[in-house]
């Protein structure tokens, strides 16, 4: 009976409060620090080009094998990235491939607001990988 | 008979406003009782989201009984006999009391039957149940409003409102007013008017339901709400009896949406039932033996005070 | 019809995965998705959008057709998490998902193990058409 008394003015209370949410399309929230997004190929800022140059040892350690890298030889023997695909389908965002990648090449964004109509626009191309370079938070 | 037809129109058109207003409180209230938004979609904080759900239930069809029907003829019955003001009352009749408890419990019975619409399989045996702890919080009520009439000396709705000029019955009888309070917060709350019925079967379904039959039951456990607040005013509160200058139809409408919030608050402090044998509990140990006590106390009174002139 | 259908609509979630508690996380007063008059509810026949989620076994997929089945049109389905987008580590053989995936048509993918509570909201609000901005 005084528990009831008690939940009686809280709730009364709580008309009064502001309510928590947080309005959708407005504001924005802002996910903690190190949360897992989609994977950003990283850009070297002085030539502009890829970072990474295709050795596969993402490939090698992914446990959904979600990514497939294809590598192409240059002249004077350099190796250069040809194709790099990234399958959000099977994608868990562990983060794996960001700790044994030894160039540093790729990290995780914060861009986690996926959803396609179509299952085939989850492939995401080089081209699309490289894009979210700009935007260090992904916010609402 | 055009001055009847007006008054059924007027009478209609009241209660189809007030359950548009209190759907819309009802909804907007328990969003903010959760620190939550609620509805806002179609602009203007959500003014339009009772019609929205209303078209949204009409709009997919499932087959309906024969007993939605008699839920709403019976609903809207129920308003023939008890006033809403002092003019708008159709028929009067010297045991509008008695009247309106009957087409209230066969109200309540209907609804039972009405129960078998889903395709749940103990339906009739698990709602009979509720059913029958609904109706055992009556007996409280009852015996309250026997006290209420043994003071009045009528069984006329009108008359025991025209004899509250003087004070309300409050004053008179606080524990009766408690104990009727009580026994139609709890009804209230096994209808069900925020978030899930509890007298539908089933642990989930019981705010679910689509087509015209699950409309028809929202708005008779409306009216059933609103038939035990309009007679808690008119036993206890002074009905449309005004103060002042306050005209006593602006009176009705405050105390009304009053005490509908407080039944929304309670409902929300009290959450979810989950042993039925506490409201028994509550019943036959509680609110029983206090309105018994209650009546005994005004019955020895009376009998002290007319048949023996002792006070 | 289609104005009906957007401000009132009516989630079944079914699955035994982790998603689910991402998606009841929305109805939250954080989160709050009963502002665009999104309802969650128990019963198929009420139903518009069913969420599948998780990880099936054969009798599993079973029920979530007859669940579909039971629905009314206009109807749609939502794939949360890479359970069911793809073979994962519960899922090892995806042949009994792409069983499932010749039967019905997935209207909305969400990846992601388990996708946040805003993409989940960000999916409904892409399905239904609602402006971002």
């Amino acid at each position: 009976m005084l528990r009831l008394i008690k939940n009686f003015f809280i709730v009364f209370g709580n008309i009064f409060r502001k309510p928590h949410t947080i309005i959708y399309p407005r504001e924005r929230i802002i996910i903690p620090d190190g949360s897992r997004g989609v994977l950003h190929l990283k850009v070297d800022p002085d030539s502009l080009e890829i970072i990474c140059k295709g050795c596969g040892l993402c490939k090698i350690i992914c446990s959904q094998g979600c990514i497939t890298v294809q590598k192409r030889a240059e002249d004077k023997g350099r190796e250069v990235l040809d194709e790099f695909c990234l399958d959000l389908s099977k994608c868990i965002f562990c983060g794996n491939c960001v700790e044994f990648c030894k160039m540093n090449a790729i990290d995780m964004s914060y861009k986690y607001q996926l959803a396609e109509f179509d299952k085939k626009n989850l492939k995401l191309e080089k081209t699309e990988l490289v894009k979210p370079s700009g935007t260090i938070r992904d916010f609402w | 008979m055009l001055i009847i037809l007006k008054k059924v129109f007027f009478i209609l058109a009241i209660l189809l406003v007030n359950v548009y207003i209190c759907e819309y409180i009802n909804n907007k209230l328990t969003a903010r009782m959760d620190l939550r938004r609620g509805y806002k979609i179609s602009g203007a904080k959500g003014i339009g989201f009772p019609l929205v759900r209303f078209f949204k239930y009409i709009s997919r069809s499932e087959k309906t009984n024969i007993w939605t029907f008699f839920i709403f003829l019976f609903s809207l019955l129920i308003w023939g006999v008890v006033p809403i003001t002092a003019n708008l009352i159709l028929i009067e009749m010297d045991y509008s009391l008695l009247v309106a408890l009957t087409f209230y419990i066969i109200l309540i019975i209907l609804l039972f039957f009405n129960s078998g619409r889903t395709s749940y399989s103990d339906a009739y045996s698990e709602s009979g149940k509720k059913v029958l702890i609904l109706l055992s919080f009556l007996i409280p009520a009852l015996f309250s409003i026997a006290s209420i009439v043994l003071i009045n000396k009528t069984l006329s709705l009108k008359e025991i409102v025209n004899s509250q000029h003087q004070y309300w019955n409050i004053i008179l009888q606080p524990l009766g007013f408690m104990t009727f309070f009580i026994s139609i917060f709890l009804q209230f709350k096994l209808l069900g008017i925020r978030g899930k019925s509890y007298l539908s079967p089933g642990a989930n379904i019981g705010k679910e339901g689509t087509g015209l039959g699950k409309i028809i039951e929202k708005f008779s456990i409306y009216m059933i709400v609103f038939f035990l607040i309009i007679i808690l005013n008119i036993l206890y509160l002074g009905g449309w009896q005004g103060i002042y200058i306050i005209r006593g139809e602006i009176m009705l409408a405050v105390k009304f949406y009053i005490i509908f919030v407080i039944l929304l608050l309670m409902d929300k402090s009290l959450g979810r039932i989950d042993s039925y044998s506490m409201l028994i509990r509550i019943n036959w140990k509680f609110l029983i033996p206090v309105s018994l006590v209650n009546f005994i106390v005004t019955f020895g009174f009376l009998i002290a005070r007319d048949v023996y002139n002792l006070i | 019809m289609s104005f009906l259908i957007k401000s009132n609509f009516n989630i079944l979630v079914t699955g035994f995965g982790c998603c689910k508690q991402e998606i009841f996380a929305t109805q939250c007063s954080l989160y709050d998705i009963q502002r665009f008059g999104v309802n969650f509810v128990s019963v198929p026949e009420d139903a518009d959008i069913l969420v599948v989620q998780g990880f099936y076994n054969k009798k599993g997929i079973i029920r979530i057709l007859n669940i579909y089945d039971r629905m009314k049109n206009p109807k749609g389905i939502i794939a949360v998490g890479s359970c069911v987008l793809n073979e994962n580590l519960f899922n090892p053989g995806s042949e009994l998902v792409s069983q499932f995936r010749n039967r019905v048509i997935i209207n909305m993918h969400i990846p992601g193990c388990p996708p946040r509570p805003e993409a989940f909201i960000y999916a409904i609000l892409k399905f239904l058409g609602i402006s971002m901005q």
